[in-house]
């Protein structure tokens, strides 16, 4: 049998130690009439075992019939990223079996190796972010937002304790995919999730927000930048939840962003989540990559997930270990204020190797690249007959959306090229909208064949307004 | 330790004293801070705040568990001991039934601490779960 | 003391005084290095004028290639890994994760499949996935899977939401607002229970470790939604009341919730739907060798039966006869997402892979040899520890610290302690809560299948010698371990006095 090295004799051997006859004795609690029979060919309808050879096959047959980002000129995003990631990074979290096969740091003698990671990667967050505080990582950034909204309201319980505030607010342009989870959530929990619908310039509308921002809201989250690629005045947003005591959730997707743009310590968010896929994470159809978690010094005790202290062992040397445990649900059960039990430990490994692979100067200039290829491509693909930037004017980092017409992903195709994300059903007003994603990986010559094959597809087809 | 005799006792560990002026001194007994060991947190009402008896009025941690402080009286809670609630824990370790209490009541009822239990009642319930 | 001083060496591990990334920065250092750029160079703050930008740039270390590697490389021997050690954690499944499943998953069909690509180049992605619930479907017996919730947690979460939704849509929603759990329970069960908006009714077990039927009538009523089981329980036994404990539950009209975390014991043996179960969950990090990777990424697929499948959560993989599709069925009835795309749709290729290998036979092997190899450690360890219930046993047996405890003053975690210098990473200890076992620390060990009977046998060789220590020199147990890079750990000051960066990140 494949993996399991106990032979025959072994098991005799062993039955006769334990003092039973077969190893069918020791499920005697499973009613009989329930139990499966092993003679019972088909009863478990599961195909035989194949061996190492066969499944390697088996899947690349299934690999055959797909295509992948770099079958293609490729121009999606919206949450996931076909960024590069470096070999490094697959040798020592793939590759080496002593992160891949250990488990969650409980015994911190002999788990150093996994803590020490850990405490790097939570410092390479607040590098990034500028907040005190950083888990070791939560599923992905769309339920990383669901539990922050899940803190924000255990936050205003103790903060505003007989105000009973029940409503989350969403501001402009978050991706869809994390307003799904985040009202998935809300709606077991009883929250009233609010979404202020961008404003026509693809940004918060500010009026909007101010109006909707009682004190009935516990939390506001704002993307940045948003689903549409724009950067947002998060401090706009910040002052506007000020008066009424409003805790403010930044979301990132796109974590790159973090190089260049005002850090969430500086917007003055109080908590930050986002996806972190594009730190070395591949695209694995959107998972596992991992999501970030990082917050002001003061809701530490109110944060989901795990956290790793630095410390002293009984010799006084350094050592690190998992701190803060009571807030978790293994101990605190139906008190916890998040139920999450694992973190995404090796993905976040990825990221720290990632991080620190391209350094301090690296990460920055791997940003600027990644904005020279955008500026570039939103030149090219706007100067398109009859196609235009959907949102001139307002700043965007590597997401951008353009305003063309319906229907162009197959002639797109016929070139080798996977155009931007079709936006139709993201909103009203945006038929004929594609969010187009620019990446370190995209070259000039994809940029040019993007364009060239958009203008023959566009041929003949009527102008956009 | 000696525990007190003028001091009523629950089944979780708490302990409440009727003071002269009519309030309740509530804290937790020297077998609790012993059990928890390794105190870390506490979270303590306000001045001010309700309290129900029978019901949790705050937690208390260590490092790898938490426990609901329960109140053996109702009322309002008009002093809070400001060096436990601030997380220092040595006048508990050293005085669970003096310097480490917990809270102050004023009670709605006195009386509710009659149900308590009396010290030999409670260091019967110790000796039990001893076994 | 031979054996030891030989393990001493394999355990002597890297410097502790080892620098963190961040200490060893030094400016112009790098790793990697960006191809040419072959668009014009953009001035960065014109390009993004009207938005704010960070004042300085993140200090995040700076490194060469080599001592990148190195530093990783040192990190990784001061752990404890199945690759290396034996890791008998109890309730966590540590089998032998199998290299093809990195392997293949390196493949570019599956590091560069990016969720937003046309339906019709995932078509082989679907199809595992389509594949991969069917299988599921089969062991659980039950009609329907989704392959989306992240963690076992999140499928709990969302086995719980399917059940609200249910009665919702019954209009039962206000009335059924308790679950009702077993105290030996995973922690996870209540809380998750109260995130999703239910009261937890906690269900007190029997001596022997099964549910109290007459307690559970007792609780059982019409503000019931559901109860939550972990089949085999937390205490290592497999329920044998299971087909009761549905009857009961069905009869006053609530819901089943099986917790799968401990289903590597009966796969293959029995399906859970057959027992009446609703809905239950998978950990495919426990029961299908997707690696544990110090603590995630993991996946956490649901079954449902017939009556709840419309309200899985959706995109839902399915075939027709033009092949594989990404759908939404239920638009109305469905719970929505919680997660984004599709899931960790890398950890179900790798359990996918595993499960391949297996095939009907193996899966059914699995559960009989993790089942055999747990109950040859009790049987061997019998007198030398005691057990919390012995009797035939699942995949885990719970030993106690009862003996050492009393006799010599050495507690569970002193003797998980002392194991890690003999190479043997400790058992789960105090869960059960010493509340479920008599006041004793619980010592779960949990072999798994995949162990050799020798390695069994040095195992019931290091527990012996221990339990000799904790009589005839209880001091060396005390302060294990004596040959990790650190000796114990102050946890305490971790938690009062927290230090989570690295002071040089924020300098």
């Amino acid at each position: 049998m494949p993996f399991i090295q106990n032979t025959d004799a072994d098991r005799a051997e062993m039955l006769k130690a334990i003092g039973v006859g077969s190893i069918e004795e020791l499920f005697r609690d499973i009613p009989a009439n329930l139990r499966l029979k092993m003679s019972d060919a088909g009863v478990l309808k599961l195909p035989p075992g194949k061996g190492e050879l066969e499944v390697t096959r088996h899947i690349q047959d299934l690999l055959s019939r797909t295509r992948n980002a770099g079958d293609y000129a490729y121009f999606r995003g919206g949450g996931i990223y076909n960024h590069f990631v470096s070999t490094v990074v697959d040798h020592i979290a793939l590759f080496d079996g002593s992160f891949i096969t250990a488990y969650t740091p409980y015994q911190p003698e002999c788990s150093q190796g996994t803590l020490t990671f850990i405490f790097e990667f939570q410092s390479s967050i607040t590098a990034l972010t500028g907040l005190e505080v950083a888990n070791a990582s939560m599923y992905d950034g769309a339920s990383a937002l669901a539990e922050a909204m899940m803190m924000g309201k255990h936050v205003s319980e103790d903060r505003h304790r007989k105000e009973n505030r029940n409503t989350f607010v969403l501001a402009g342009a978050v991706n869809p995919e994390y307003m799904q989870v985040c009202r998935t959530y809300a709606d077991v929990a009883g929250l009233k999730v609010v979404h202020v619908a961008p404003g026509p310039d693809g940004r918060v509308d500010g009026d909007a927000l101010a109006k909707a921002l009682t004190r009935k809201v516990f939390a506001v989250a704002v993307q940045s930048p948003n689903y549409l690629g724009i950067i947002e005045d998060v401090e706009a947003v910040v002052a506007a939840a000020r008066e009424n005591e409003i805790l403010v959730v930044q979301a990132i997707g796109e974590a790159l962003s973090l190089a260049l743009l005002q850090t969430p310590a500086e917007s003055g968010v109080d908590v930050c989540v986002g996806e972190g896929q594009s730190l070395g994470n591949h695209q694995f159809l959107g998972g596992p990559a991992f999501g970030f978690f990082a917050s002001k010094k003061d809701w530490l005790r109110k944060m989901p997930g795990r956290i790793v202290s630095e410390t002293k062992d009984k010799d006084g040397r350094r050592a690190f270990s998992l701190a803060l445990a009571t807030r978790e649900q293994h101990i605190r059960r139906e008190k916890a204020t998040s139920n999450i039990c694992t973190n995404q430990s090796l993905c976040a490994l990825r990221a720290l190797i990632h991080l620190a692979a391209w350094g301090k100067q690296g990460f920055v200039e791997l940003a600027e690249h990644t904005v020279a290829k955008t500026q570039y491509a939103m030149q090219k693909l706007a100067a398109v007959p009859g196609v235009k930037l959907a949102h001139p004017g307002v700043p965007v980092f590597n997401e951008f959306v353009i305003q063309a017409v319906p229907g162009l992903e197959k002639k797109l195709l016929k070139k080798k090229v996977v155009g931007g994300l079709p936006l139709d059903k993201y909103g009203k007003g945006r038929r004929g909208q594609y969010l187009v994603a620019v990446t370190e990986v995209t070259t000039k010559a994809d940029i040019d064949r993007y364009a060239e094959a958009l203008a023959e597809a566009m041929k003949g087809k009527p102008v956009a307004v | 330790m000696a525990r007190p005799d003028n001091v009523r006792y629950l089944a979780t560990h708490e302990w409440g004293r009727l003071e002269k002026d009519g309030t309740v001194v509530v804290g937790i007994t020297d077998f609790a801070v012993e059990q928890l060991n390794d105190l870390t947190f506490v979270d303590l009402p306000e001045k001010g705040d309700k309290v129900t008896r029978g019901e949790a009025f705050g937690e208390i941690e260590s490092v790898k568990a938490v426990s609901d402080l329960i109140s053996p009286v109702s009322g309002k809670v008009v002093a809070v001991n400001d060096t436990v609630s601030s997380d220092d824990f040595s006048a508990l370790k050293k005085d669970a039934f003096g310097a480490g209490w917990l809270i102050k009541v004023k009670p709605d009822n006195p009386k509710d601490l009659d149900s308590a239990k009396s010290k030999a009642d409670y260091e019967k319930q110790l000796a039990e779960e001893a076994h | 003391m031979q054996y030891e001083s030989e393990r001493i060496m394999t355990n002597t591990l890297a410097n502790p005084a080892e620098k963190l990334l961040f200490e060893v920065s030094k400016t112009g250092r790098r790793c990697l290095r960006l191809p040419e750029l072959d668009v014009p160079k953009v001035d960065v703050k014109a390009a993004l004028k009207g938005a704010k930008l960070r004042q300085k740039p993140a200090n995040l270390p700076e490194v060469g290639e080599l001592d990148l590697v190195r530093h990783f490389k040192n990190l990784a021997q001061k752990n404890f890994s199945v690759d290396r050690n034996f890791y008998p954690l109890g309730s966590c499944t540590m089998k032998y994760n199998p290299k093809i499943n990195v392997t293949l998953l390196s493949l570019p069909g599956f590091t560069k499949a990016h969720p937003h690509l046309p339906e019709a180049d995932l078509q082989g992605h679907i199809e595992l996935m389509h594949t991969l619930e069917g299988w599921l479907r089969e062991i659980s017996g039950l009609a329907a899977v989704t392959l989306q919730p992240a963690a076992g947690a999140q499928g709990e979460m969302t086995g719980l939401m399917v059940i609200k939704a249910y009665f919702e849509e019954k209009g039962e929603g206000k009335t059924r607002r308790k679950v009702i759990i077993p105290d030996n329970a995973h922690g996870t069960n209540p809380a998750t229970a109260a995130l999703a908006g239910f009261e937890t009714v906690t269900l007190k077990g029997k001596a022997d470790g099964n549910v109290d039927l007459e307690l559970l009538k007792s609780l059982v009523g019409p503000d019931t939604a559901a109860m939550m089981i972990t089949n085999p329980s937390t205490l290592g036994i497999l329920e044998p009341n299971m087909v009761e404990i549905a009857r009961i539950l069905h009869a006053a009209g609530a819901q089943l919730y099986m917790d799968g975390a401990n289903m590597n014991a009966i796969q293959g043996m029995v399906r859970p739907g057959d027992y009446g179960v609703d809905v239950m969950h998978f950990n495919l990090h426990k029961t299908y060798s997707v690696p544990h990777g110090s603590g995630g990424p993991g996946a956490g697929p649901i079954a449902v039966a017939k009556h709840l499948e419309p309200y899985l959560p959706y995109p839902r993989p399915m075939k027709t006869d033009k092949g594989y599709t990404l759908a939404n069925p239920n638009p109305k009835q469905t719970i929505g997402k919680v997660r984004s795309f599709f899931g960790n749709y890398g950890a179900l290729v790798m359990a996918y892979i595993y499960m391949s290998q297996l095939g009907r036979e193996g899966v059914r092997r699995n559960g009989e040899n993790a089942v055999l190899n747990a109950n040859y450690l009790r049987a061997r360890l019998r007198g030398t520890f005691h057990i919390q219930n012995d009797k035939p046993c699942a995949h885990e047996v719970v030993f106690t610290d009862a003996i050492q405890h009393k006799e010599y003053g050495v507690t569970a975690l002193d003797i998980a302690k002392r194991m890690i210098d003999y190479g043997i990473h400790p058992m789960t200890i105090y869960f059960p809560l010493p509340a479920v076992t008599g006041g004793h620390g619980a010592m779960m060990v949990e072999p798994t299948e995949t162990e050799s009977k020798e390695t069994l046998d040095y195992f019931v060789e290091v527990m012996q010698k221990i339990a000799a220590e904790c009589k005839d020199n209880p001091e060396v147990v005390r302060n294990a371990p004596h040959t990790t890079p650190v000796s114990r750990v102050d946890e305490k000051t971790a938690t009062t006095n927290p230090q989570l960066y690295c002071a040089m990140c924020i300098a």
